[in-house]
């Protein structure tokens, strides 16, 4: 038999559940959810939110720095991709739940900078001892904005020329001397074609599609310039400009054919799980970045060397290199535990854990794929110097003649003949990285003249940049 | 005292207590809907009259973000892109969904599951779907590529080739058009046997009954999924998203309206111009669809309306 409620009875109950429910889903949010951050008084635990990459690396990092500090815990996020910049981070502390510190990336780091979305970190750092001198100049330099440090930089790469002995050895090239110039660039690549018929079968060489080069490596090699000074003038029509647009443009009608083919060709590899033709052996030669090195060490069918890349004539030895810093959040109630987390990572304890945890990475990696030999183990390059050193000390030494010599190579890069992403692209970073691409892609397929391409490349970026210099000097 | 005054006060009567529960029970949903939905409506109006970079506060700028849309180059090249889509992607569905419902329409064993295998992909998330589709396209080894070839055609590059990523867009969106199959599918039931049956004491054939009783009855359906239809494609970004790595496509050739709008707001920060560029969507849907109601009356027929003639 039912009972009944009455109407009365009815009303009250279900006010009553709707009051208990919205007030349990108003709660405020638990300690150790982003957002949220720890009891103030100094003795107390403190949590501290860090966002940034995921995988067993960075974990182990995370439990290490725990275990080095007993007052503080990370509590750390994956902060997703952030190569072109980054919103949840931007929206994040836009609304006032940022984290205490985080991952960011170098092209929008003077974008983000001018916008007050990092904490200046120069009083820290001059108190705690850390010389901005014992970082890798360019590195610093991307990471400074209006005479301030923002953020202590992390790591960074560099991109050379790597080549297949073999096949050199197979078309009757020595094996030792790669191409210097890029005459002899051009020379090489018509005689590492292998065609059957009209269709080629393997590359020779193949510049911007393929690798990670962008533009921008063969735009430094000629000497063009990026941006002025003062980065307030976009230079990307300058005829040094064009002139590597026409170059690139005619060598693709030469020596590598069809622009849509080639970029279907290079995007199937890519799914499949190989990183780059090259690593298929489909390509004879590559510019690309030297984190290849651990990568082709893991492939031993693959006989490579590398060199710095071939100069055009006018030209001068040039890479560039990007990266991640690690910033302050603007609104963090921690600045000093997020200080202590920054500095500890970008420092020597940061990077020898972290090479201890990549070390037990490769180990899996090497039993899991089954390759022959020893684990070998290629760190990344960090930007403070004294951890550059411990590295090559510790792991580099370690490896064979041709990885210790490609390393100190790239020393000499960062030290010496690097551009940084950066420091070149301005306060519109994203908006040129997205710009020359297309630029790049309308010479190559042939919609547009090189000049028309980078003068209409130029026009937007400049537009963009006026902008962002608009906000910046209002807020000023 | 006259006998309409009530002696006590509104909300104790019999009407006034039943209007109080109603808006008690429609106030959870009033709230989220007017934080939720309304208010970023009308804050999305007034920030589109704005340049709005979220660090620093809005700034007034009048009609300068409609004006700059208006010269903006790439407002057209992703409104023609956006328009190219739903031309083809629209129509097709609709038909491929008719199709599907007529076939499933019968009764044969294991029907239910047929239906369900046609009506799947409709509700797979759309960035699974998208996930799926990068790996079916690929020109070299995808199996698009590989059924062509077994049939001696050489499969273009598809998502990299400037001429075909749209029609891969399209292809994907036919795909997923179970939902618009099971609406045609329910229209079709709706039918009643006694017009078949008339028809064929007319001396109808199979082709007759079809365009005679069919399909103006399913008029109805057909207008309901044309209007929705337009105003989600209008609207397709997720997908797109996933394919291209939010670039847009070889050479723009997939930047679609809402792809431009995300990359203005959320890579280049200029809120107010994305809020401007989501309002001329706006008008342009509703004016779309303003025009379909007012031809509505043409074909559309409603069985519950009185026959003329």
């Amino acid at each position: 038999m039912q009972t009944q409620l009455s109407r009365r009875s009815f009303l009250q109950l279900t006010a009553g559940t709707m009051t208990v429910a919205f007030i349990a889903a108003c709660a405020p949010a638990t300690p150790g959810q982003p957002g949220s951050s720890g009891a103030a008084p100094a003795a107390a635990p403190i949590t501290l939110n860090v966002w940034w990459l995921e995988g067993p690396i960075w974990e182990a990092m995370a439990k290490a720095y725990d275990e080095s500090n007993e007052n503080v815990t990370v509590n750390a996020t994956v902060i997703g991709d952030i190569v072109f910049g980054d919103q949840k981070y931007m929206t994040a502390v836009a609304a006032g739940t940022g984290p205490d510190a985080a991952v960011q990336n170098r092209h929008t780091f003077l974008q983000f900078s001018a916008k007050g979305l990092f904490q200046d970190v120069t009083p820290w750092m001059d108190s705690s001892g850390i010389k901005q001198a014992d970082f890798t100049p360019v590195q610093l330099a991307e990471s400074t904005w209006d005479g301030k440090v923002y953020g202590l930089p992390l790591f960074t790469d560099v991109r050379y020329l790597f080549w297949n002995t073999e096949h050199f050895e197979e078309v009757g090239l020595d094996p030792t001397k790669p191409p210097t110039t890029w005459q002899e660039l051009e020379a090489y690549t018509e005689k590492l074609n292998k065609k059957t018929g009209d269709k080629i079968d393997r590359y020779g060489f193949v510049p911007y599609l393929w690798g990670n080069s962008w533009m921008w490596l063969y735009g430094f090699l000629n000497k063009a310039p990026a941006i002025s000074d003062d980065k307030r003038t976009i230079l990307v029509d300058d005829p040094k400009w064009v002139e590597t647009m026409q170059w690139m443009v005619d060598f693709y009608d030469k020596y590598v054919g069809d622009f849509e083919m080639t970029n279907a060709f290079s995007q199937s590899i890519t799914s499949s799980g190989l990183a780059d033709p090259f690593h298929a052996g489909k390509s004879s030669m590559s510019a690309t970045g030297d984190w290849t090195v651990g990568e082709l060490l893991r492939i031993p069918d693959i006989k490579w060397d590398a060199a710095p890349m071939p100069i055009p004539s006018g030209g001068e030895q040039s890479t560039w290199s990007c990266g991640y810093s690690i910033v302050m959040a603007p609104n963090t109630k921690n600045p000093e535990a997020a200080w202590d987390l920054m500095k500890w990572t970008a420092t020597e304890p940061g990077w020898e854990a972290r090479a201890d945890a990549t070390l037990v990475d490769v180990e899996a990696a090497w039993a899991r794929e089954q390759i022959e030999g020893e684990p070998q183990f290629w760190p990344t390059q960090a930007c403070y110097i004294p951890a550059l050193t411990m590295l090559e000390e510790k792991y580099v030494s370690k490896l064979g003649e041709r990885e210790q010599r490609t390393w100190k190579m790239g020393i000499d890069a960062l030290e010496n003949w690097t551009h940084g992403c950066g420091t070149e692209m301005g306060v519109a970073a994203l908006e040129y990285w997205v710009e020359i691409d297309n630029a790049a892609r309308a010479a190559l397929a042939h919609k547009m003249s090189p000049e028309d391409a980078m003068l209409n490349c130029k026009t937007k970026v400049q537009e963009a940049t006026d902008r962002a210099w608009a906000a910046i000097d209002k807020k000023a | 005292m006259s006998a309409n005054t009530p002696a006590r006060p509104w909300y104790r009567t019999l009407r006034g207590r039943e209007a109080i529960s109603f808006y008690l029970f429609l106030l959870p949903w009033m709230i989220g809907f007017l934080i939720f939905t309304l208010g970023p409506i009308i804050v999305s109006f007034v920030l589109s009259f704005t340049d709005y970079d979220i660090m620093l506060p809005p700034s007034f700028v009048g009609i300068e973000n409609f004006r700059e849309l208006f010269t903006d180059p790439l407002f057209y090249t992703s409104m023609y892109n956006t328009v190219y889509i739903v031309v083809f992607a629209v129509p097709l569905g609709m038909i491929v969904a008719f199709g599907l419902a007529l076939l499933l329409n019968q009764r044969v064993r294991f029907m239910a599951a047929y239906r369900t295998a046609y009506f799947i992909p409709s509700i797979v998330p759309a960035v699974a779907s998208a996930a799926l589709w990068l790996y079916l396209l690929q020109p070299q080894w995808g199996p698009v590529n590989a059924l062509l070839d077994s049939i001696g055609i050489t499969g273009p590059g598809w998502l990299s080739s400037e001429l075909w990523s749209k029609p891969a867009i399209i292809m994907l969106m036919v795909w997923g058009t179970g939902g618009t199959m099971i609406i045609y599918l329910a229209g079709l039931q709706d039918i009643p046997q006694s017009l078949y049956e008339a028809a064929e004491i007319d001396g109808a054939n199979g082709w007759h009954k079809f365009w005679r009783v069919t399909l103006p009855l399913m008029t109805p359906s057909i207008f309901f999924t044309l209007v929705l239809g337009i105003i989600a494609t209008f609207q397709i970004f997720a997908q797109i998203f996933v394919l291209t790595d939010g670039m847009g496509g070889p050479q723009n050739s997939t930047l679609v309206y809402m792809i431009y709008l995300y990359r203005n707001g959320f890579n280049f920060f200029r809120m107010g111009y994305a809020s401007a560029m989501a309002w001329v969507l706006f008008v342009i849907i509703l004016m779309l669809t303003w025009l379909q109601f007012k031809g509505a009356r043409r074909w559309v027929y409603y069985e519950s309306e009185s026959a003329e003639g």
